[in-house]
């Protein structure tokens, strides 16, 4: 469970009134008991119940509706709320449960059976003589008796859906009960469109006892709202499932956008994609190298007009070859090794291991002088000649002709006196970067081990994120003790 | 393994569906045109406290003196409520204001019957159960009386009425 789900389910468990469980069961069951009194028949009392339940439901949904909006909008995902859901709806654990999809051919999503283990509506039914109704006598293909249950839970996900204008809808069946005498609650959940589902309803003969059925259609068919605020289209692009994805692997995010825009755009697997460049290992840095100077380019153009003014050009190209040589030392191995073993988890799962073995025989040295030869040779398409520049800058401004209005000095006194003042100032230069070069490798190991320190241990099931949690779970304790 | 009852009755679940639920059956009931819905609640109640105290019972005998903290504790235990009790032994009365009932919380202008009827049937079921469990030598029981006071029908709190008898 992600840190983001775990803290929602705890703020929902202890903002809203709890009971005890117990009671919770046996007023479920009175409630059921009653219906059935008055209408004297088991599959109505049924759907009464489920109508009863969803209602209840969609009363409090609609307090709620801001907090359910960072919920994610598509079926599929939204069922990998389901824990989150239960809690909201029962407040109480799910506990062990299994999601079983099965393809059905032409349809968009999966026909989804949740298997649930523990159903606390159920819990211990039968063993009173107040538990009256017998659902181990009732058909096996309606409802158990978690019906009023069934059509909370369905409530909140087709409220869910409407809210973000999804065009399908949910419909759960309790396929298997414990009060009926099965060993789960298992729920089947079919994802239908909205267009099949107005296609039922002239099928159901409108009489009395059809009322609430179409009622509990006007439900589900319910529209979600027309304008959307600046909030809901964020909240659309940054929902719960995004940003827990995020927080619990956010290389695994990258990956898996990367994965699918390879599946998109090239139609291949990225396996299949990344083996194109098998044994040319070496010329993927010279390629990300080369490719991030052009794609810096793209933005208007800008480093060609720059460069297409030749003193600017020599400029940058100098500045190039002086980061060229230089970043050793003002950036440290140990940052630079990080990254490259990062790059080499990013590849892992994603590229064939022939591969990344290869990258993580390549020292981080050489890969960052593989990027900055790729670096090097778009630089040169771009305006800079690489060949026309001395060995440093100091040999060029060795090469100017002597001003104007120092012509008729003695040749030899110009050439000797400019060439002694370029050789102090470049030394100065060289020492002040070697002054630097300590301080700015200090800052950035700090800032390096900083970030990573704290990247470790939100990602990774870190010391932090559990002192959090643990801290915060017992705030929830004490919280509830306050309450109660 | 499901829960047992036993497991249930220490676990603590939220009760905002269940307790919208019951005014959703109470418009069930109206529309079906029953007519003794309180009754029908009261009942519930008393069902209630049939099988709960099968799982959990105050381990106190029921006095004059012990009446006030034993319902405080079945409040506690069951709605996990925190209420004011007073008694009036005297005009044999038990007024218990809740402030936070979990039957009661939203104003409803389409109800007049509070969803805490549920409590005025179920508390005197209790109370006779510890009795039998108890039995003294004067008994005190209650009897349902009426909710004088209900969020659901727009006051700040729940008042529940209980009528003292002393045998």
């Amino acid at each position: 469970m992600g840190f983001l789900t775990w803290i929602i389910k705890k703020i929902g468990k202890t903002i809203g009134r709890n009971t005890s469980s117990l009671f919770y069961a046996l007023l479920y069951r009175e409630i059921f008991k009653e219906i059935y009194e008055i209408t004297d028949n088991v599959e109505k009392s049924i759907e009464i119940m489920r109508y009863v339940g969803g209602e209840a439901s969609l009363e409090s949904l609609k307090r709620q509706t801001a907090i359910l909006k960072f919920l994610p909008g598509e079926p599929d995902r939204v069922l990998k709320y389901f824990e989150v859901i239960w809690t909201i709806v029962f407040g109480m654990p799910l506990g062990d449960y299994e999601m079983e999809e099965t393809k059905i051919e032409g349809a968009p999503y999966p026909e989804i059976r949740l298997k649930i283990k523990q159903c606390p509506v159920c819990g211990g039914y039968g063993s009173d003589k107040e538990d009256t109704v017998r659902f181990d006598k009732m058909k096996k293909d309606i409802d158990g008796m978690a019906c009023g249950f069934i059509g909370m839970i369905e409530k909140v996900i087709n409220y869910l859906l409407a809210l973000k204008n999804n065009d399908f809808r949910m419909k759960i069946k309790e396929e298997k009960c414990f009060a009926k005498g099965d060993d789960i609650l298992q729920f089947k959940c079919d994802i239908v469109s909205l267009e099949d589902l107005r296609l039922e309803i002239p099928s159901v003969e409108i009489s009395e006892d059809t009322e609430l059925q179409i009622a509990a259609y006007d439900l589900m068919l319910e529209e979600g709202p027309q304008k959307e605020s600046i909030l809901d289209k964020i909240r659309q692009k940054i929902d719960l499932d995004r940003i827990e994805e995020f927080i619990d692997g956010p290389l695994d995010s990258v990956k898996s956008r990367l994965s699918n825009l390879i599946r998109d755009k090239m139609h291949m697997e990225p396996e299949e994609f990344f083996d194109y460049f098998t044994n040319y290992e070496r010329d993927l840095f010279k390629i990300a190298g080369y490719l991030g100077v052009h794609l810096l380019n793209e933005y208007g153009g800008l480093v060609e007009k720059f460069l297409s003014n030749n003193t600017f050009a020599k400029v940058a190209g100098y500045i190039f070859k002086q980061i060229q040589e230089t970043y050793k030392i003002f950036i440290p191995l140990d940052v630079i090794d990080d990254y490259h073993q990062l790059f080499v988890e990013f590849l892992r799962n994603l590229a064939p291991e022939e591969m990344v073995e290869q990258f993580e025989l390549l020292t981080a040295i050489e890969a960052a002088d593989l990027i900055f030869e790729g670096a090097q040779g778009a630089l040169e398409d771009l305006g800079i000649n690489f060949e026309e520049l001395k060995e440093n800058i100091w040999e060029e401004l060795k090469r100017q002709p002597p001003p104007e209005d120092e012509i008729g000095l003695a040749a030899e006194e110009i050439k000797g006196k400019g060439h002694t003042l370029i050789q102090i100032f470049q030394e100065v230069l060289m020492l002040i970067n070697s002054i630097l070069s300590l301080p700015v490798r200090m800052i950035l190991a700090r800032e390096h081990e900083s970030i990573k320190t704290v990247i470790e241990s939100t990602t990774s099931g870190g010391d932090v994120l559990e002192s959090i949690k643990t801290h915060a779970d017992k705030i929830f304790e004490y919280l509830e003790e306050m309450r109660a | 393994m499901n829960y047992s009852r036993a497991d249930l009755v220490q676990a603590t679940s939220a009760s905002n569906q269940m307790r919208n639920a019951v005014y959703h059956l109470i418009r069930f009931m109206r529309r079906e045109k029953v007519e003794d819905i309180r009754e029908r609640l009261r009942r519930m109640g008393k069902n209630i406290a049939l099988t709960f105290s099968r799982y959990w019972l105050p381990n106190v005998p029921l006095t004059k003196e012990t009446l006030k903290s034993i319902v405080k504790d079945i409040y506690q235990t069951i709605f996990k409520s925190k209420i004011v009790p007073e008694v009036d032994f005297d005009k044999k009365i038990l007024r218990i204001t809740d402030s936070k009932c979990c039957l009661c919380k939203y104003n409803y202008p389409d109800i007049d019957i509070a969803g805490c009827e549920v409590i005025e049937g179920l508390l005197p079921t209790y109370v006779d159960i510890l009795n039998k469990q108890f039995p003294q030598r004067t008994t005190i029981s209650l009897r349902p009386s009426s909710v004088v006071k209900s969020k659901a029908v727009g006051d700040t709190h729940c008042l529940q009425r209980f009528e003292i008898i002393v045998k």
